[in-house]
């Protein structure tokens, strides 16, 4: 039996595990946490109170994927319904985005932009999807592979394959300004856009992230990531794959150009004959493989993979449900409400220090949801734009709590009555994500979502179909295509790469 | 009646009147200004001072151009504008000359590691370069056409595509999609050698040098070289003007006529084709087809009228960006400035000189910009013609352009808040300068400041836009200036665009006035 070692626990880890542990692999899954899930992993915040995940957003992990892995077997289930999203103002209505509709925003023409806009979004999903949920094609191989996908684009229609092709390479803001009247409506909507970039919504490209991101979306899963790495686990195992925790893998052991197995803190070997990276990129071949074994090239390419995490994550546990200022209760809320609010805290970002004004995407559940927490209470998960990128010296304590105050009052202000149900909390800025899950440059989706790191280009030219140029070794993480969230493609198409050819 | 109006003097007009007057049609340009050459003028402002008003330096004047109308011949000559000089507040400053090791003691100064890889960068540049040119050259096809013709070019751009190693092609992406700085941070690791290089990216944009889709900019640089007419950029011996008017002698001589001082005031319609022009004095001029070497939004909000146009061509024309973001002060100076860094007045400033001291000076001067306001601190582009060309200036007297940038057409209250703003922008700009050549005000004799307000109200450009629309990826090539009508056609009958707004697009390039004169000749309008 082909024997697999698999770095990391996290949620690309555990699908690739499953994939291969179902196809009859010898699966040997090495975690250096003391619980399994990475980013998906709830962690303690108070007594009887657990977070829900670093990354909390389930809605793009994939339906193909949990059907492939029969995850419906260990009990996962989908929200009938997206969450609501509530887009606050100060001193003005809330607009409450639910599904493909947007109430509160006063003017029918509004809504009417937004109903075109979603029709069109909907029309070209499926062809984006396709494309998405591949290996990335080689735009330099053979060109017959590369022929469906380019008539399944030309079916979308000259007007619409139009559109797709001009809006992408444009900034977010100009794209929803043209296509929603209510500008608040768009700059609630764009941080989706800003997800894993190092940008701000007048940043050319950012349009093309917020397609790839919604034309992937379904419903969230019952429970939230914790669920899901709950789900992930149980069925990796049931499928034959072994957990080892709190092993810190320190070398990928490579003779010849050919993967022998990981090497861990103290000095032990396990053999392999397949190794499969989920760590990012970077951690993978600037630290794990020796560098004798790696041509420079590539060396100097994953060098440039830029990773500037510019996200903090607040966890908090809530001694109730917080509700916005006209007192209706919250599932989600941002407090973005223009695209100069948003660029103008990205600004800080390029001068290396944290946004005084942070934009928030506050999600809550309670334990009707099915977060961990006693009832009547709830937790909430706050993604907070734009913190200070991980640097030499470090965030220092006073730094740290200037900047979870600025946060606590720009949830106060969305939120009145929040910080006094506040039980206790946890600050993760990009230097503790660096620390605590091992992402370089602290960031959550293991490498920048740019144009030239998606696809074929992902996480570099070489190393784009998961393979790598040492026999044996193969990647998984998030910094392979599609990139970041919790979508469990990577883990599923690496595993089927390797399924293909062992 | 003539086979061909153009309206607009400027040089795409005039060398789409060359060409389609070489080809023997009869063709008359429209003029507004007293002056040919719309924003690539000679101007003289002040008594034996003679500016290049607006554009200012040449890079990508195409060589067939130059060729093809035997530009030479009728006068025109291009100097060499070979060192760049980025002066500092502190320490020496960097010059870039022509000579490679020279350049190499300068950067080493840094870096010794950055010394060491810029040839090597610029060779993989030319490479770039030399791929992406005949983009240039070739009209855009349309990608969602099925005509034979279409997918023909298209084929050929995508083999052409296909023709890159892996290597090249990773490169290419990047340089298709990167920030300048980020491109640049690949490469090297000084930023006084990164802010300079990096600024090239910006020019005309509505960007910032670390915004995404600036790298690509760089290219040109490059692409000049190749070209082997002149060195990456150069001066027009009398001014840029002496561009258009050297295209404008070879028009009048293959027989076209061109008239200034006429101001048209409107595209005659009939039945949704045009049919000629109105002039703002009440003469009608008809002809078999109408060209506007006017941007999109001028022409056809302006000229045509938005009744005669479709939704979605006006959808497509009201997305259209423009945004304008510099400025121009001009000066005429009674001696040379000394510049503190590098004491004396030598071969250093002789080439362009930028005020781009650091990254963060460049991102912040895009910041005032993002949210309306004139950079308080600008980049600036310092070129002194006169030390290349002394016809430009009396005897011992020198003239300055000063590029500037962001000056944003739409200030925070207002774009017409501009008049009332000039004099303090003109302001900022030499108290900035001066900061590094502290006896330039000392030196001035006049000062014309050009805002982006001056630009649109002078020179006939919508929202102060130099390109006559942004250069971003989604205005260029088969998008230029609205998906479906890239090839020089208009949705008026009739009616074609041979300016800026035409692909490839701005800069004095010349290149969209000559294929829409071949495009037009090709489809047998006239």
């Amino acid at each position: 039996m082909t024997r697999v070692a698999v770095i990391g626990g996290g949620h690309n880890a555990l699908v690739a595990a499953a994939y291969l542990a179902k196809s009859g692999f010898d699966v040997d899954l090495l975690d250096k946490a003391d619980t399994p899930g990475g980013l998906a992993r709830s962690r303690p915040i108070a007594e009887g109170h657990e977070s829900l995940g670093t990354l909390s957003d389930t809605a793009r992990f994939r339906g193909w994927v949990e059907d492939e892995l029969e995850l419906s077997k260990v009990g996962l289930q989908r929200v009938a319904k997206t969450h609501r999203l509530t887009l606050h103002k100060p001193e003005a209505p809330p607009i409450y985005v639910h599904g493909n509709t947007a109430d509160g925003s006063s003017a029918e023409s509004h809504k009417r932009s937004y109903q075109a806009f979603i029709e069109f979004l909907t029309r070209i999903s499926p062809t984006l999807r396709t494309v998405i949920d591949q290996t990335p094609l080689d735009p330099l191989g053979p060109v017959m592979p590369l022929l469906g996908p380019l008539l399944k684009v030309r079916r979308l229609g000259a007007k619409d394959m139009t559109e797709v092709m001009r809006i992408s390479s444009m900034c977010i803001a100009d794209w929803l300004r043209d296509s929603l009247e209510d500008e608040r409506l768009g700059a609630g909507l764009c941080l989706d856009g800003l997800d894993g970039t190092w940008a701000g919504p007048w940043s050319p490209w950012t349009a093309l992230n917020y397609l790839l991101k919604w034309t992937t979306q379904g419903t969230p899963i019952v429970g939230g990531a914790p669920a899901l790495a709950k789900a992930l686990i149980e069925r990796a195992e049931q499928l034959g794959a072994r957990l080892h925790l709190q092993r810190t893998v320190t070398k990928i052991v490579v003779e010849n150009n050919v993967v022998r197995g990981v090497e861990f803190e103290n000095g032990q070997m396990h053999q392999a004959d397949i190794v499969l990276s989920a760590l990012d990129p970077k951690m993978t071949f600037l630290n794990l493989v020796s560098r004798g074994a790696t041509p420079p090239s590539l060396i100097r390419r994953v060098d440039n993979i830029r990773m500037r995490g510019t996200t903090a994550i607040l966890d908090v546990a809530l001694s109730g449900r917080p509700v916005d200022h006209v007192g209706t209760s919250i599932e989600r809320l941002r407090n973005a409400h223009s695209f100069d609010q948003i660029e103008q805290a990205f600004d800080c970002s390029k001068y290396g220090r944290a946004s005084a004004h942070p934009i928030i995407d506050i999600l809550v559940m309670d334990a009707s949801g099915g977060a961990i927490c006693p009832d009547g209470h709830s937790i909430a998960s706050v993604t907070v734009r734009y913190a200070r990128m991980l640097s030499n010296d470090g965030l220092s304590e006073q730094d740290r709590a200037e900047f979870k105050s600025c946060i606590y009052s720009a949830i106060e202000s969305a939120c009145p009555g929040f910080r006094k149900m506040v039980i206790a909390d946890r600050l993760q800025t990009p230097d503790d994500l660096h620390r605590d899950y091992g992402l370089s440059g602290g960031h959550l989706d293991q490498g920048e979502m740019a144009p030239d790191q998606l696809l074929f280009m992902r996480p570099t030219i070489e190393l784009s179909k998961y393979k790598t140029p040492i026999s044996g070794l193969y990647l998984c993480s998030n910094g392979s295509h599609p990139g970041g969230g919790l979508t469990g493609v990577a883990g599923a198409l690496a595993a089927k790469n390797i399924i293909k050819n062992p | 009646m003539y086979d061909a109006i153009v309206i607009g003097g400027g040089h795409n007009g005039l060398a789409c009147a060359a060409y389609l007057a070489k080809a023997g049609r009869k063709v008359l340009v429209l003029e507004r200004r007293h002056v040919l050459g719309g924003a690539a003028v000679t101007e003289e402002l002040y008594p034996g001072f003679k500016y290049s008003t607006c554009s200012y330096v040449v890079s990508l004047l195409r060589p067939q151009i130059i060729r093809e109308l035997n530009l030479a011949k009728h006068g025109l000559t291009i100097l060499p504008l070979e060192c760049s000089f980025t002066p500092h507040l502190e320490g020496p400053g960097l010059v870039r000359w022509p000579e490679s090791a020279k350049t190499r003691d300068e950067i080493a100064r840094y870096s010794k590691r950055d010394a060491d890889v810029y040839p090597e960068f610029g060779r993989a540049m030319l490479n770039l370069a030399r791929w992406v040119k005949p983009i240039i050259d070739m009209p855009a096809p349309d990608p969602t056409s099925f005509m034979p013709q279409h997918l023909s070019a298209m084929a050929k751009l995508a083999q052409r595509f296909r023709s890159l190693s892996p290597e090249a092609l990773s490169q290419m992406t990047k340089m298709m999609t990167l920030s300048a700085v980020d491109f640049l941070d690949e490469w090297f690791e000084s930023p006084i050698l990164k802010a300079p290089m990096a600024v090239s990216g910006i020019i005309g944009t509505f960007l910032g040098v670390r915004s995404p889709g600036t790298a690509y900019v760089l290219l040109h640089h490059y692409m000049g070289e190749i070209d082997g007419a002149f060195r990456a950029w150069g001066l027009s011996k009398g001014g840029t003007g002496e561009i258009s008017l050297a295209i404008a002698r070879a028009a009048e001589q293959l027989g076209a006529d061109i008239r200034v001082n006429a101001p048209v005031a409107k595209i005659l319609m009939k039945n949704g084709s045009a049919q000629g022009v109105v002039l703002e004095n009440g003469d009608e001029l008809k002809a078999k087809i109408v060209i506007s070497g006017c941007d999109p939004a001028l022409t056809f909000n302006g000229f045509v009228g938005r009744d005669h146009l479709d939704s979605e061509f006006l959808s497509h024309l009201d997305r259209y960006r423009l945004r304008g973001s510099s400025g121009k002060v001009n000066l005429a100076l009674d001696a040379l400035p000394e510049f503190t860094c590098r004491p004396g007045r030598g071969l250093h400033m002789k080439g362009d000189i930028a005020i781009a001291p650091s990254i963060d000076y460049l991102e912040r001067a895009y910041d005032d910009a993002k949210y309306g306001e004139f950079s308080k601190r600008p980049y600036m582009n310092v070129v002194i013609p006169s030390l290349t060309d002394p016809s430009v200036a009396p005897p011992g007297k020198h003239v300055m352009s000063i590029f500037v940038q962001y000056a944003p057409y739409h200030l925070k209250g207002g774009a017409d808040q501009w008049p009332q703003q000039r004099d303090a922008f003109g302001d900022t700009v030499i108290k900035t300068l001066a900061e590094y050549c502290p006896d330039l005000e000392s030196k001035i004799l006049h000062r014309h400041v050009l805002t982006p307000w001056d630009l649109e109200k002078e020179y006939g450009l919508t929202e102060g836009n130099i390109f006559h629309g942004e250069l971003s990826l989604e205005q260029l090539f088969f998008f230029r200036p609205a998906p479906g009508w890239a090839r020089y056609r208009t949705p008026i009958d009739r009616l074609w665009m041979c300016g800026s707004g035409a692909h490839p697009g701005g800069g004095v390039m010349a290149a969209p006035g000559r294929l829409a004169a071949l495009r037009i000749l090709k489809e047998g309008a006239v």
